[in-house]
């Protein structure tokens, strides 16, 4: 089995405190990982770093033998945008200086703005470059990582309040045609046949959650164990090959929560690979191939869920004693 | 001015708001971006496409600008001049947006309301960019030499066809829709004939019912272009198309309240004639002061009763808007028809009653200018008639704005709309599934800012004369009202918010006229007051507009 998500030495401050504090552990392609710690002990800063969501003060992630920061740099859309605007921008100065400040006709007009523009796109490409060579810098642009395959759920709810259970389900799934503007437009059909798909789609995971008879439900009136459902699914309908659940099932009753747990297995035999942060000691004993134990930042204890259980380390900082 | 002027200045009016209000919905309304500055579009739109059909600037005269293409062929033309001005906004906006759009919302207001500003002074104080503090003139909107139309001529034909044509397409797509829920009238044969026969078989050969609306259209005009041209047969022509416009706005009327019962009735009936009531004392007391009192007092015991009316009876306020919509069609109704002719009545001359009723019947034509055809009608007497320009800008206004309506809701009505509906809702999530929200910002400023732009030349044709005022940031907060009121993120709810302004605009400019000359002009400004007391009590009452968030069939049809 190959090590899919290389985590090393990762750091994050907080002013004073240190939420994460040089973790290092990795993750098996095709497990279930459970990550386990008392309150605090750093997880879900863990989580937003390797997701994405924050920069590390240190440390290095390798998502499939590739570094994070790396992955993240900015999408072909971006540099066009910033690239675009930077040549549009110099394009004009250079136009207006070269009929008004140099006194050219037209055709040198036109000459200068080519050449603002050109110097515009240049500069733009020049410091990306010099960004990029800059030792130890970091980004922040998750979606590259869920473009990538590599996904999470927020352990706090987020969902779209105002759309509807489907229409949340339905904006997960990657690269929709309909998400490109001229196709909304000029590729109506390929635009509507892909859709009756997606809907298909959400409409199976929807009756696997149970929540297929709040679809229509504005997902604000969703109960707090529903939304953790939505919350799963959503991640689910992006059929990426790296999931990491935040408390999934916080909340959730108990016959739902071992169906969630079979489809979770059923999941990892396909070869998807989870990582979970779950309170519930059953359920994340039972689920899992490893367990990682952390406690003030730092990985105390890595290893099978029995070896775990009789560890005296993790019986003090969390287990505690019956 | 006839009545039908009136209506017809609003309709122009209305739909530069809409495509104006339609650009701030998909900033604000779809994205959640809150642009104060969605004016500064509208102006750069409006002077861009002013300075490239004014002729070149004569450095003798007293004006400045630069561009004037006006004088060369195809750049010098509207349809040029639109077209640059609304690309050259959306890159405009694409590029206010990049440096801002990381900002909280609040702050994102504040930094483009600044930036709009920004341009409103520019065009201000540069003198050589576009003639400074004062107004830019000399140019005239498009066709308008065509106009009044010679009915002799092609090109007097063809103008008028343009006109038939876009209203013939509307009406007969408007009477396509109701056509299917009413079995009570004979709408199906009135619709066969309308088609010309093409009626509900050609559906499925052309497409849509859009598609059938728009070869009636066609025939129509064509039908009516060689009637201009063969016989000069204005009045006939105008008289039907107007007619068949009366029948479906009526159907439509009737279609709306189909379902309501006597008590209903009789209570919108009555809050439109009280409101009718209430206004009796401008027109009817000498003393200003009397009638101004006796018509608040009048309006305050109205709305009470009507307060009253919802607080305590239940099946009152659970058709409280109903009740208001009625009697303002009621008002409206009596306003338009019965009103004109209370003059000519009182003097007892009925060729004078018939005369006006006429003239407001048939709406599509302007009579009794000295330009104009003679006609001589039976107990009327002797009417001129014309065409009037501005039912044909009517018709150029209408067009733009159902086109840009259709392509945006295109736009939105789709996986792309889902993406800009989840960015107003939380944007992690949006990031957390692989898509990113930077980008779509950027799209939805371009979008929008650009319907800024073509808002902005309609209103440079329509007003045929431009100052930095046209960019003063009470705009942004008029289309800002108009898309709260409809609906935010509803692009049906921004039209009917534009009509419902202009129409309380238009009103109490009406109003306005009862009073002496003197306390007009304080009498318009103190409406600015009115309606911010009317957007407060909306917003309070109705969060989410009118016609609230619209109900997404999550992109495409649910089949
Ligand atoms: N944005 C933040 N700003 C400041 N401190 C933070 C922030 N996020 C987390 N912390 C701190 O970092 C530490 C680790 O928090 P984290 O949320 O990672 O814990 P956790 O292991 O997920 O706990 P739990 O099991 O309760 O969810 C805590 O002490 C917390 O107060
Ligand atoms: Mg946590």
């Amino acid at each position: 089995m190959t090590t899919v998500l290389e985590v090393e030495g990762l750091e994050k401050h907080y002013g004073g405190i240190t939420a994460v504090d040089g973790a290092t552990f990795g993750i098996e392609e095709g497990s279930i990982t459970g990550l386990i710690g008392p309150n605090g002990a750093g997880k879900t800063t863990t989580f937003n770093l390797i997701s994405g969501f924050e920069e590390p003060d240190g440390g290095t992630v390798r998502f499939r033998g590739e570094d994070l920061q790396d992955l993240m740099e900015p999408s072909r859309d971006e540099r066009v945008i910033w690239g675009g605007a930077s040549a549009i921008t110099a394009g004009t100065i250079g136009g207006i200086a070269g009929v008004a400040g140099l006194g050219l006709g037209t055709v040198g007009g036109l000459g200068t703005l080519a050449v603002g523009a050109g110097l515009g796109a240049g500069f733009y490409a020049g410091q990306e470059r010099v960004r990029q060579a800059r030792e130890g810098h970091t980004n922040s642009r998750p979606y590259m990582l869920a473009r990538e395959g590599l996904v999470r759920t927020f352990q706090i709810t987020r969902e779209l309040t105002e759309m509807t259970v489907l229409e949340n389900l339905m904006l997960a799934p990657q690269g929709q045609a309909g998400e490109n503007l001229a196709n909304t437009w000029l590729r109506r059909d390929l635009m509507e046949r892909e859709e009756a798909e997606v809907r298909e789609q959400a409409r199976e995971m929807l009756e696997l959650l149970e929540l297929d008879h709040v679809s229509d439900e504005r997902a604000g009136n969703l109960s707090g164990g529903q939304r953790k459902l939505l919350e799963l699914g959503r991640v689910l309908m992006i059929e990426p090959e790296v999931i990491l659940l935040d408390e999934p099932v916080a909340g959730v009753n108990p016959s739902l929560t071992r169906k969630l747990m079979d489809r979770i297995e059923t999941l990892r035999d396909e070869g998807y690979t989870f990582c979970i942060v779950e309170h519930d000691m059953e359920v994340i004993m039972n689920l899992s191939d490893t367990i990682i134990v952390m406690s003030e930042g730092d990985v105390l204890v890595e290893g099978e869920p029995e070896a775990i259980q009789e560890d005296e380390a993790v019986i003090d900082a969390y287990l505690g004693v019956d | 001015m006839a009545v039908s002027d009136v209506v017809v200045s609003f309709a122009l009016l209305v739909a530069i708001y809409g495509v104006l209000s339609l650009g701030l919905n998909v900033k604000f309304g779809h994205t959640g971006l809150l642009d104060f500055g969605h004016v500064g579009f509208f102006l750069v739109g409006a002077y861009t496409s002013a300075l490239f059909v004014l002729p070149p600037d004569d450095p003798a005269d007293f004006t400045n600008y630069v561009i004037g293409f006006g004088e060369i062929p195809l750049v010098g033309t509207w349809a040029f001049g639109i077209i640059v001005a609304t690309i050259l906004t959306g890159v405009i906006g694409g590029l206010v947006a990049l440096p801002t759009i990381r900002l909280r919302e609040d702050y994102l207001a504040i930094t483009l309301l600044g930036i709009s500003v920004i341009f409103q002074r520019v065009v201000q104080s540069e003198s050589w960019l576009a003639n400074g503090p004062d107004a830019l003139r000399g140019y005239s909107p498009p066709f308008q030499g065509l106009f009044p139309i010679e009915p002799g001529t092609l090109v007097g034909a063809v103008a008028f066809s343009v006109v038939v044509f876009v209203v013939w397409a509307v009406a007969t797509a408007a009477l396509s829709l109701q056509r299917e829920n009413d079995s009570r009238l004979p709408l199906d044969r009135i619709y066969a004939v309308t088609t010309f026969g093409l009626g509900t078989r050609a559906a499925g050969v052309l497409g849509s019912r859009f598609a059938v609306a728009g070869v009636a259209g066609l025939i129509a005009a064509v039908i009516s272009a060689a009637l201009l041209l063969a016989a000069s047969l204005v009045l006939l022509v105008g008289a039907l198309v107007s007619v068949y416009g009366w029948l479906v706005v009526l159907v439509a009327i009737g279609q709306h309240y189909a379902d309501l019962d006597r008590r209903e009735l009789a209570l919108g009936v009555g809050f439109g004639t009280g409101l009718l009531v209430a206004l009796l004392p401008l027109p009817i007391a000498d003393r200003i002061s009397v009638s101004i009192v006796g018509t608040l007092a009048l309006l305050g015991a109205l709305v009470y009763a009507y307060y009253h009316a919802i607080t305590s009876y239940e099946w009152v306020a659970d058709v409280k808007l109903t009740v208001v919509g009625l009697g303002a069609v009621w008002f409206v109704g009596i306003w338009y028809v019965l009103l004109p002719i209370l003059g000519p009545l009182g003097s007892g001359s009925l060729s004078g009653v018939l005369g006006t009723l006429f003239r407001n019947v048939v709406w599509f034509l302007q009579f009794g200018s000295s330009a104009g055809i003679g006609y001589s009608i039976a107990v009327i007497g002797d009417v001129t008639v014309q065409l009037d320009y501005s039912r044909f800008q009517l018709a150029l206004f209408l067009l733009s704005l159902g086109a840009l309506y259709t392509v945006l809701e295109a736009a939105v009505q789709s996986p792309f709309g889902r993406v800009l509906r989840a960015i107003r809702n939380d944007e992690a999530v949006v990031k957390s599934l692989g898509k990113d929200p930077f980008v779509y910002k950027v799209q939805s400023m371009v979008i929008g800012s650009a319907l800024g732009g073509f808002a902005g030349a309609m209103w440079a044709m329509y007003s045929q004369g431009l100052t930095f005022r046209t960019g003063a940031p009470e705009t942004t907060f008029i289309a800002l009202l108009i898309v709260f009121v409809g609906g935010v993120g509803n692009n049906k709810g921004v039209l009917l918010g534009a009509v419902l302004y202009w129409g309380f605009q238009q009103a109490t400019t009406q109003l306005a006229g009862f009073f002496p000359p003197a306390l007009r002009v304080n009498v318009l400004a103190f409406r600015l007051v009115v309606v911010g007391v009317l957007f407060l009590i909306v917003l309070y009452y109705m969060p989410d507009g009118l016609l609230g968030r619209e109900e997404y069939s999550s992109g495409v049809g649910d089949s």
